[in-house]
């Protein structure tokens, strides 16, 4: 998918999504923007807004528990999850998602096992980190 | 091109120091990223793969969020799974999970390194088996006859106790049992036993959507399932379950009454919950039971009707499709009438869905319902001088 394309489409669900009001169902369809049969289900805590798209394979009240599951596991992670969380840790967050979803699978569903396998990865992640002993980036240096 | 000075080797900017970076700029965004892109293009080209990597991740951030071409950097990506550091391999694989696509030159390099990394026996091992069966799916899009090689450790997979390859598994079969139901149907046995012995949701739900394919195939199938359905129906605590067995039962076994009549129970327990999201979905299961189940509709006429009134836009479609499903001859002038008082309270975009409604169902069968055509033509009439009609051109 083109950037342009990728963009249009965050567009579409933002104009879709930024007219709700507050305190109706958390589902909507979304065909005109991703083809026969989507739905997307949204969540929305503070300033932070969740919304995954999924097709008639997947249950809708299965996917609003997702996105709890998606949220509780960046709680226990970030300890009370906020906005600049997301924003300075995006491989982290990755590594989260990736836990849960593959390949448009969901895999796991629980938080605990999720933040288990995390946590793994990052200690792989600095083990293999660590051969380098001379920080190169600049707030590898300042931290000295 | 300038070549990089000691002091451009030495301090290379992390993604961190590019997110603070941004965060500073407010009117300059723009610039400040056309300098971080030159600082990637320089940076990428090293051999050393720590470097390397780190510009990748920067590239990809600045992709994921800011909508920059990575394209470009698609040999880069190559070259950071093939290093033997964890943290490498996952900033290349990332990269390459969200920029590669069919026309990407480089993809066929790809496959060796995946097949030396799903080989390796190390710690990652675990990881990487259980991603492995969430991505067969995607194969099989592109290369159907890949299933037939697949196939059996597919099935074997079936019989796993691990529960995230399960519901990988159970996942892939409902998307291929969804495509082609009659390949799927040998494997019937398999996801009994799934059926009645499971007790995790996420896989009974995709187990559930299976047998929804497959039981129209074969009656004797459906006979024996229906029972173990309705079983969960009446014991599971949990909403999605509970719904999913009401979309099979009401999709697939609309001849067994008992069941039938058991998910019509449960859909009213839905439509008299404060939860919008339920009480949607009760509605959206009635409409599903409609066609061949219109009692189940006539039976909640009440809240249905109520609902038209309600503030969530995906309520009150429902309602009205489904007051549209209770027309008849005789309750036509009723219904409309009922319908363009709503109509007349109603904002722009549920009024027109009102009118649209009323005349696609007047005129369907070139107008079977309709017995006296003067009434008709005044509704239209009507209709016509609604504020916000703007079907004036339909009639």
């Amino acid at each position: 998918m083109t950037v342009e394309k990728q963009q249009e489409l965050i567009r579409s669900v933002f104009g879709v999504l930024c007219s709700r009001a507050e305190k109706v169902s958390n589902f909507m369809e979304v065909d005109s923007i991703f083809g026969p049969d989507s739905r997307l289900v949204y969540k929305h805590y503070a300033t932070l807004y969740f919304i995954f798209v999924f097709d008639s394979s997947e249950n809708e009240l299965a996917m609003l528990d997702l996105i709890q599951v998606f949220v509780e596991t960046l709680d226990k992670c970030f300890r009370n999850v906020c906005e600049l969380d997301i924003v300075f840790n995006y491989n982290k967050l990755h590594s989260i998602l990736d836990e849960i979803i593959s390949g448009g699978q969901v895999l796991e569903t629980s938080s605990t096992e999720i933040m288990r396998a995390v946590e793994e990865i990052s200690k792989s992640e600095s083990a293999s980190n660590s051969i380098s002993l001379v920080p190169k980036t600049v707030s590898g240096w300042r931290s000295r | 091109m300038a070549s990089p000075s000691l002091m451009d080797n030495l301090f290379q900017r992390s993604l961190d120091d590019i997110i603070k970076g941004l965060r500073h700029q407010q009117s300059t965004e723009s610039t400040f990223i056309s300098k971080v892109i030159e600082e990637i293009r320089r940076e990428i080209k090293t051999t050393d793969l720590q470097t390397k990597s780190t510009a990748l991740q920067k590239l990809t951030y600045l992709n994921s969020i800011h909508y920059i071409d990575m394209s470009w950097a698609s040999f880069h990506a190559i070259e950071c799974i093939s290093s033997p550091a964890f943290a490498h391999k996952k900033i290349g694989y990332l990269a390459i999970s969200q920029s590669f696509n069919e026309s990407t030159p480089v993809i066929l390099l790809i496959s060796n390194q995946l097949r030396k990394d799903l080989n390796s026996g190390n710690e990652f091992e675990v990881f990487v088996r259980k991603k492995a069966v969430g991505v067969v799916f995607r194969l099989f899009e592109k290369y159907p006859d890949a299933v037939r090689v697949c196939f059996k450790r597919l099935v074997e997979s079936l019989e796993s106790s691990d529960s995230q390859i399960l519901s990988a598994v159970v996942g892939v079969f409902c998307e291929l049992a969804s495509k082609d139901p009659r390949s799927y149907l040998p494997l019937a046995p398999e996801f009994y036993r799934i059926l009645v012995g499971s007790r995790n949701n996420w896989v009974l739900i995709k187990v559930l959507k299976i047998f929804a394919n497959l039981a129209p195939l074969e009656p004797r199938l459906a006979k024996r399932v229906v029972e173990p359905i309705c079983d969960h129906l009446r014991k599971t605590g949990a909403k999605s379950m509970v719904f999913e067995c009401i979309r099979t039962v009401a999709t697939s076994f609309t001849e067994y009454e008992s069941a039938v009549k058991l998910a019509a129970v449960k859909i009213r327990e839905f439509l008299l919950e404060d939860d919008p999201n339920l009480k949607y979905l009760g509605l959206h299961g009635l409409s599903i039971m409609a066609p061949k189940h219109l009692w189940a509709v006539l039976e909640n006429k009440d809240i249905v009707i109520q609902s038209l009134n309600d503030e969530d836009p995906n309520i009150k479609l429902e309602s009205l499709c489904l007051v549209m499903a209770m027309v008849s001859e005789s309750n036509v002038v009723e219904i409309c009438r009922v319908l363009v008082n709503y109509a007349l309270k109603s904002d722009l975009e549920f009024c027109n869905e009102i009118l649209g409604s009323i005349l696609s169902t007047c005129c369907q069968n070139v107008y079977e319902i309709i017995t006296d055509f003067d009434w008709y033509v005044s509704l239209l009439g009507e209709m016509s001088r609604i504020p916000h009609c703007q079907k004036g051109g339909r009639y």
